[in-house]
């Protein structure tokens, strides 16, 4: 049994298909697990009670107690309450947490002592932080089967878990999809297109600028602010941590309140600790606009961005799924209908958890990623070398998939030999010369000058590994020189019938490719 | 013990002019013993050429032997004379049986006690023929004339053989005596005269002499001169050949040969008996054995072979031995009883032992049958246990799967439950945090903030309230 799990920035959460829907582990409040930990002393304390203690906005560290840890992998270590911990043990201990409450959920035993997980990554998680969280996974005693773009999951959870798949699949067929996931710390965007039998990832986007915690740190930032400046409030006058932790959840509650009425009201008797003033404030719904707009507006920039970067305008995009909790705010959800329409957005009911359910999905169907895109070596004049073609199967865990090329340098005067990697910039079966390319990255090593052309044996390996990064290597027999280069923003695919899907071995079992 | 005469005119030879005077009891009891005991001899020599039994299977050990019945005339002594009266003589049947062994003995011993003492005297060698009045045979021609009309006791003593031999000496042909003892032999249709004939000398007659060799070969012509063997087998191309036959084949031949020849029912049984005991006798000589040897032989080769269990071996045994220098051929004929039972008793065992076989045969059929049988229910079983295993495997995928779908709805089920009951917690909680809220407000003043609070909380919880009973309505 492998299950999916959704270690988000904000709220980690396992789900797992249980005979024909997907069920969410939940923790004792119905609510995904909040990715917080606070290490008092010996004791390690994660999820909602560190969450609730914590009045703190922002991601990051806020004392004893680290808010996202996720943020943190890839670095070498972090002060945590003056003590210096490993980010990959920081979280090992909210996958830890998560994993012992579920296996204490009514739905412990669909859960097989949740062993096996299909993760989901951010799109913009770079190679060195995908390896950190596999190592996270790993101290957790979980394997990590196949990571997912968190997006990528999100649409396939959709199509997958909709009342009709099949009709779902059929409307949505040879269309561009618009997955906008919008949660507490990060915007991930992908925009992908669904074929008959699998939906391919055209392009990636992303920020962490404009995560929901942002808004609710804004708003509550403002109402304070305004309310201060309207009844004079001396600036020294601040409030208890209580205090401002219930008038944080308070701007939390408002901002999907706004969606029903015209205007919420901020109350928290004797806020101002020094003059006991109790915050009593009316935010309307224009008003909270102008405050979030600018979050919007980053967002929204964030999504023109990723239309502009494949040539997309608005309206070639057939619909836009808009998943993770920002999704119920009336304000986004106004800004994505005045870029694509009120008919073109869709906003699952189950958008809070899709993410995860997708996942779920994914595991159940034993779905193998495969490349969406090809990946190609410019060469001289034009030229494009086919390094790995588009459908090839992605390594799952302690798998790998490597190519070897052997070139000869035509001209070594310059002293170096150049590998620009690239990819098509459109999905196309068979890419042309002409056919716009997205530069990946370019390595150059040093190679003989002197040498006559041909002579030069240049040799290049390439490598994806079990957590989808692309590695390269070149060398120079001549020179005796070599450059290593890894990219991890790649496309990827999933099948969607049945004759696509492949199954998804624990690590003991896989056989590298 | 005494019996009504059968036949008293079956003697086919003439009677000579005394016989009629000749006391008839006495003789009858001797006869009575002899008769079994020269049947007896007869069995044995069927019993030393390992030929098929001669006495019939019907004929009890104990009971009055068919040759006792056949050939009342034809005793273990010789008579000097043929006595037409020992032929209508009551017989007493030989038996080896405990009872019939005693009387046997007592024949032996009383009944017989004058002639056989005499035959006795006779036979250790007095040198006188003890019957009185007769000339003693002087050469071949009257010892075969002796023989054929004598029927009293007829023996011969050692002077008489030497005499005998030195006639042989004298005149080496036997043209002469062929020639009568082919004339007398068509006249003796019962062989009584050649049993006669041969009897002396197979006991007493010494090996290697000529005598034997001469007188044998007269009966050899003798025998072939009968019906019954001249009609049994070929005859050989040397005169002196013997029949190429069993005793049993003779034995069995006999009756209807007699038949033939309107001979009466008791001529018949006497030419039977008569034709074996002399074929029997003729083997013997011609093998050059005395009668006393081929008792001993058969004795020593028949009572190895007496199961120590019996207890005739012991009365039998104890005949042998105490018998003296009695008339071998009342050892032969009590040999010959128990040969007789013996065989009985093999026959009977051996019938026991076929029925037993047959009965393992059958048995061994039925169980074979069972086997079968058993092979097919094991079959037919192994086939149920098959298909009850394939039943179970079926069942025990569906009850997997039952399981497996009552866990995937017990699953649904909590997860229905957990939504519900965790989103009216979130849902109360919220709407009571809303209502302190809007309470305190209320009791500070702030009556909008108030209002709207309880407006919120109270919308809340009515669309949690609606929303409950669609989800009612709708399961």
């Amino acid at each position: 049994m492998t299950v999916g799990f959704d270690f988000g920035t904000t709220n980690s959460l396992v789900s797992v298909v249980v005979g024909d829907r997907v069920v969410d582990v939940m923790d004792s409040e119905g609510r995904p697990h909040p990715s917080v930990v606070r290490y008092e002393g010996e004791a390690v304390i994660v999820g909602r009670e560190a969450r609730d203690a914590l009045e703190a906005v922002g991601l990051g560290v806020h004392g004893n107690t680290v808010r996202s840890p996720k943020i943190f992998l890839g670095n070498e270590v972090e002060v945590v309450g003056g003590v210096e911990r490993n980010p990959i043990d920081i979280v090992a201990d909210v996958i830890r947490h998560v994993k012992k409450e579920s296996l204490r959920s009514p739905q412990a035993e669909r859960l097989d002592g949740l062993r096996n997980a299909v993760v989901t990554i951010p799109v913009t998680m770079n190679g060195p932080r995908r390896a950190a969280l596999r190592e996270a996974y790993r101290a957790a005693d979980i394997t990590v089967v196949q990571f997912v773009h968190e997006p990528l999951a999100a649409i396939y959870g959709h199509i997958r878990g909709a009342e009709d798949p099949d009709e779902e699949l059929r409307r949505l067929t040879r269309r561009n999809v618009l997955v906008v996931d919008w949660g507490g710390g990060t915007l991930d965007l992908t925009l992908c297109r669904v074929e008959p039998t699998r939906i391919l990832q055209l392009r990636n986007g992303g920020t962490d600028q404009v995560g929901g915690d942002e808004f609710d740190d804004v708003i509550y930032k403002e109402v304070v602010s305004r309310f201060a400046r309207e009844n004079s409030i001396e600036p020294g006058d601040t409030a208890l941590p209580e205090a401002r932790l219930r008038l944080r959840q308070q701007a939390e509650d408002n901002k999907i309140a706004l969606s029903e009425r015209a205007s919420v009201s901020f109350y928290r008797p004797g806020y101002f600790q020094r003059s006991g003033t109790t915050l009593e404030y009316s935010l309307g719904r224009s008003e909270m606009e102008e405050i979030t707009r600018p979050l919007v507006d980053a967002g929204a920039a964030e999504i023109q961005s990723l239309l502009d970067s494949v040539g997309l305008a608005a309206a070639q995009v057939s619909q836009v799924v808009v998943v993770g909790g920002m999704a119920a705010m009336p304000a986004i959800r106004s800004r994505l209908h005045e870029i694509f329409g009120p008919e073109r957005v869709v906003v699952p009911t189950n958008s809070a958890t899709l993410v995860s359910q997708g996942a779920a999905w994914i595991a159940h169907d034993a779905q193998r990623l495969v490349l969406a895109k090809p990946v190609e070596l410019e060469l001289a004049r034009g030229n494009y070398l086919p390094l790995a073609r588009a459908g090839q199967l992605m390594p799952t865990a302690g798998g790998e998939w490597r190519h070897r090329v052997h070139l000869y340098c035509a001209d070594p005067t310059d002293g170096s030999a150049k590998f620009p990697f690239v990819s098509p910039t459109e999905l196309l079966d068979h890419p042309q010369a002409s056919s716009r390319r997205t530069t990946l990255g370019i390595v150059s090593i040093r190679i003989d000058a002197k040498a006559p052309p041909m002579s030069e044996r240049l040799e290049l390996d390439v490598v994806v590994d079990e957590n989808l990064v692309l590695g390269v290597e070149a060398r120079a027999a001549q020179a005796n020189d070599k450059r290593r280069a890894e990219y991890y923003d790649l496309e990827f695919g999933l099948g969607l019938g049945e004759e696509e899907r492949v199954i998804v071995l624990p690590k003991a079992a896989t056989t590298p490719t | 013990m005494t019996r009504n005469t059968e036949d008293p005119g079956d003697a086919v030879s003439p009677p000579l002019p005394d016989e009629a005077t000749r006391g008839v009891t006495k003789q009858k009891r001797l006869n009575r013993s002899r008769n079994a005991r020269l049947a007896a001899t007869a069995a044995s020599e069927e019993a030393a050429t390992y030929s098929v039994t001669v006495p019939p299977a019907s004929a009890p050990p104990g009971a009055p032997s068919e040759f006792d019945k056949a050939n009342p005339d034809t005793s273990g002594s010789i008579p000097h004379r043929p006595d037409p009266g020992l032929h209508s003589q009551p017989r007493e049947p030989i038996s080896t049986s405990e009872k019939d062994v005693r009387r046997v003995r007592q024949t032996s011993d009383e009944g017989d006690s004058d002639d056989v003492s005499t035959v006795a005297e006779n036979d250790r060698g007095s040198g006188k023929a003890r019957v009185a009045g007769r000339p003693r045979p002087t050469n071949l021609a009257e010892f075969v004339e002796a023989a054929y009309f004598t029927t009293s006791k007829f023996g011969l003593s050692a002077a008489d053989f030497e005499i005998l031999e030195r006639s042989l000496a004298m005149d080496g042909s036997l043209t002469v005596e062929r020639d009568r003892i082919l004339e007398l032999a068509s006249k003796d249709q019962t062989l009584r005269g050649l049993v006669n004939l041969l009897s002396p000398i197979s006991q007493h007659a010494p090996r290697k002499s000529p005598l034997r060799e001469r007188i044998s070969d007269l009966a050899i012509a003798a025998l072939w001169h009968h019906p019954l063997f001249n009609n049994l087998t070929a005859r050989p191309r040397t005169p002196a050949g013997l029949p190429d036959v069993s005793a049993k084949r003779i034995w069995q031949a006999a009756p209807e040969v007699a038949k033939g020849l309107g001979q009466s029912e008791s001529q018949g049984r006497a030419l039977r008996a008569n034709a074996v005991t002399a074929f029997s006798l003729l083997r013997v000589i011609r093998a050059d054995w005395t009668l006393e040897e081929l008792v001993v032989a058969l004795g020593g080769t028949l009572w190895a072979s007496v199961p120590d269990s019996s207890s005739r071996s012991a009365v039998a045994a104890a005949i042998l031995v105490g018998a003296g220098d009695h008339d071998l051929r009342v050892r032969l004929g009590v040999l010959y009883e128990w040969a007789a039972h013996a065989t009985h008793e093999a026959e009977k065992q051996s019938s026991a032992a076929s029925a037993a076989s047959t009965i393992n045969l059958r048995r061994a059929s039925e169980a074979e049958a069972r086997v079968a049988a058993l092979e097919l229910e094991v079959a037919e079983l192994e086939r149920d246990l098959s298909e009850r295993g394939e039943r179970l495997r079926l069942s025990e995928a569906q009850l997997r799967n039952e399981k497996e779908r009552s866990s995937v709805a017990r699953s649904h089920h909590a997860d229905d439950y957990e939504v519900l009951r965790t989103q009216i917690v979130r849902q109360l909680s919220k709407q009571t945090d809303l209502l302190a809220d809007g309470l305190h407000a209320l009791r500070n003043g702030s009556h909008g903030i108030a209002e709207e609070f309880v407006d919120r909380a109270l919308t809340a919880i009515t669309r949690e309230v609606a929303n409950l009973k669609d989800d009612g309505e709708n399961k």
